[in-house]
């Protein structure tokens, strides 16, 4: 009796313990094969990808925004009359028919016919109601305003595994913020294909982009280029740019440069326009720099407006080389005022030696100069201020009158912005706020980097730019009326070892109304040839646009 | 002891009557899917349809358009400026 219990526990412990493990084999062991394949058979996961965040301007207005569009398809399987298909989708598209048809023969159900067609198109398409021809909604990029201010926002091409990237300007700085996070979502059905309610739609993970707000007044932005390209025309140069700055927020208030592309069909423009010159380019600023090593030189006390220059009856000699102005008149005994308004070479590289190298880089790198201006777009260059013991003595008086001395145009703008707000240098940014997924505004606020001079320097600063834009070279063409600071510039373009004696790069740097800036602002003309000269090139479109600005901000004349 | 048998009857019988309203519902709803997914369809819709006006409204305030119209229209930039200065009073104050 005893073994027959026994052996009855034994079969029935055996038969349990296979029962375990066979359980622990299908439920371990084969637990992710066994979900996939019903996963397979109930479900089916798709990638849900996020919206991009849209690029807007200061009045609200999205210049890069998302677009409906869609990705033409079909199932070669199901087309029964392949070449009247392949001739009718050929015509609604726009394409090759050839290869439309190429593909329909393809032994394959599914295959791309094309991508990025627009709304409108695709409803002709759906008219018809060929069978076989499918669409999948897509969201692309899209800019309202076409071309403008494309060198800024950049573009969105696609990274190594077909995703969206951004790409140069806003686009590239920004991707991370703009592009948000994918996810992924299952539909289940029943054994009929109809959704079950209690799984319909899981989806986790994904987080559209947030929307950023930029300082870029839409208006602003747009009388810039048109005035800009105008300008170039005007000049027959080869390119230009200007930049718009609060000075006393950094806020960049409209940003252009030209040649430019078009951030929608950003492949069929040559490579080098992608870059944005403002801030990737750098050049000889030429006079335009002499306003930072005279205020330098104030702020310093080592001279004074009315300090006479005794070494500028005549060109100067230093280090084997002659330094001459402009137009090779000389003026005995020229005061500080009178050296910014004939943009006298000597007199600045009287300054400059007053100054003296240790001053000089000490004051340069206070301007910002050899370093980044932390402007938040992608590209940012700089060239790094030369080591002490590299200066030659030649160095320290072509400085002084911005020759021998590479920047970028935003550097010069920044620096000048100092002059402008009381000696207080400010970062530029083009992002006035971020807009979270909540609908809430995250300001960028306001951000001193340095104080070069001081608000006294700053003043006396802006009253001799003042004298040099009603008395100089450019006079002619100032507003009447305004108060405005500003300085022409003629930069020689370094060439194989030495200066292009044809061409140059004119350029006109100020602000308005001197006493509260409402804007700097810097115009650059790259080689015009009707002129030579920024006073009769850039010192012009500088004026135009200025007057408008003045006109668009509501300020009225207060006399010169 | 009648006190815990009422109790003991009343705990089954709500029991029975949840179970009965749970399978119920649930009845009811097991093919509410479909319906949540038309639902689901027309929102994707009006959401399309609603993204296709906003691009459009985009185009047309776009300044770009606004100015191409402008200057159809015969519009021109505006050459003169006009400032209003306050003018001195009748009887000035010395």
């Amino acid at each position: 009796m005893n073994w027959r219990y026994k052996f009855c526990l034994s079969v029935i412990v055996v038969a349990f313990l296979l029962v375990v493990l066979r359980l622990f084999y299908w439920q371990v062991v084969k637990a992710q094969e066994l979900s996939n394949l019903g996963d397979l058979q109930y479900g089916s996961a798709i990638k849900i990808l996020p919206k991009r965040g849209e690029i807007r301007t200061s009045d609200g207005f999205p210049i890069a925004t998302n677009k409906v569009s869609y990705q033409i398809y079909a199932n070669p399987k199901e087309i029964s009359n392949k070449e009247a298909t392949a001739q009718v989708i050929s015509s609604i598209l726009g394409v090759d028919v050839a290869s439309v048809s190429a593909n329909l023969f393809l032994d394959r159900v599914w295959v791309p016919i094309k991508a990025k067609v627009d709304t409108e198109t695709k409803q002709n398409l759906e008219k018809l109601g060929l069978k076989g021809v499918g669409f999948t909604e897509q969201y692309t990029r899209f800019y309202p305003e076409g071309s403008m201010a494309a060198g800024l926002i950049g573009f969105v091409g696609k990274d190594n595994e077909g995703n969206d990237k951004g790409y140069f300007g806003l686009e590239g700085f920004y991707d991370r913020l703009l592009k948000g996070e994918g996810g992924a979502a299952k539909t289940y059905t029943d054994a009929f294909g109809r959704p079950i309610l209690a799984k319909l739609d899981e989806s986790t993970g994904k987080v559209d982009g947030k929307s950023i707000i930029l300082s870029i007044d839409r208006s602003v932005q747009f009388l810039v280029e048109k005035k800009l390209k105008s300008g170039i025309e005007r000049y027959g140069a080869s390119s230009g740019m200007v930049g718009i700055m609060d000075p006393k927020t950094g806020q960049i208030i409209a940003l252009s440069a030209f040649p430019s592309f078009d951030p929608t069909t950003y492949y069929e423009f040559e490579p080098e326009l992608y870059k944005n010159p403002f801030i990737s380019d750098l050049y000889e600023p030429g006079s335009t720099f002499k306003p930072l090593v005279m205020s330098s030189a104030l702020d310093a006390k080592l001279v004074t407006p009315t300090t006479k220059c005794d070494i500028c009856a005549g060109p100067v000699a230093i280090g084997g080389y002659d330094i001459h102005t402009w137009n090779d008149k000389y003026q005995k005994n020229i005061n500080m005022i009178e050296t910014i308004q004939h943009s006298d070479n000597t007199g600045m590289v009287f300054v400059a030696k007053k100054l003296g190298l240790d001053g000089m880089l000490n004051f340069l790198s206070k301007f910002g100069i050899g370093d980044t201006t932390g402007i938040d777009l992608q590209g940012e260059v700089y060239a790094p201020l030369k080591e002490k013991n590299q200066w030659y003595e030649v160095d320290l008086a072509t400085t002084g009158f911005g020759q021998g001395i590479s920047i970028t145009p935003i550097q010069l703008l920044t620096a000048i912005g100092a002059i402008a707000n009381e000696g207080k240098r400010m970062e530029p940014h083009v992002v006035a706020a971020v807009e979270n997924n909540e609908g809430k505004f995250i300001k960028i606020e306001p951000k001193v980097i340095e104080t070069p001079i001081s608000g006294q320097t700053a003043k006396v600063m802006a009253e001799i730019m003042v004298n040099a834009v009603n008395k100089g070279e450019a006079s002619w063409a100032r507003v009447k009326g305004y108060r405005i600071a500003g300085k022409t510039g003629t930069a020689s373009i370094p060439i194989a070892g030495h200066y292009d004696p044809n061409q140059t790069i004119a350029s006109f740097v100020g602000f308005a109304p001197s006493n509260d800036p409402k804007f700097v602002m810097i115009v650059i003309i790259n080689r015009p040839t009707t002129s030579i000269y920024g006073a009769e090139t850039a010192a012009p479109v500088f004026f135009d646009i200025a007057r408008s600005l003045l006109n668009y901000y509501g300020i009225p004349p207060e006399g010169e | 002891m009648k006190k815990s048998v009422l109790l003991i009857f009343v705990l089954i019988l709500t029991v029975v009557v949840l179970s009965v309203i749970r399978t119920y519902v649930s009845n009811n709803i097991a093919t509410s899917g479909v319906t949540l997914s038309v639902i689901e369809d027309e929102a994707s819709k009006l959401k399309t349809e609603n993204a296709v006006l906003a691009q459009k409204v985009y185009e047309n305030s776009s300044l770009i358009n606004v100015a191409s119209k402008a200057s159809t229209l015969g519009f021109v930039d505006s050459k003169t400026s006009f400032v209003l200065n306050s003018g001195l009073p009748i009887a000035a104050k010395r």
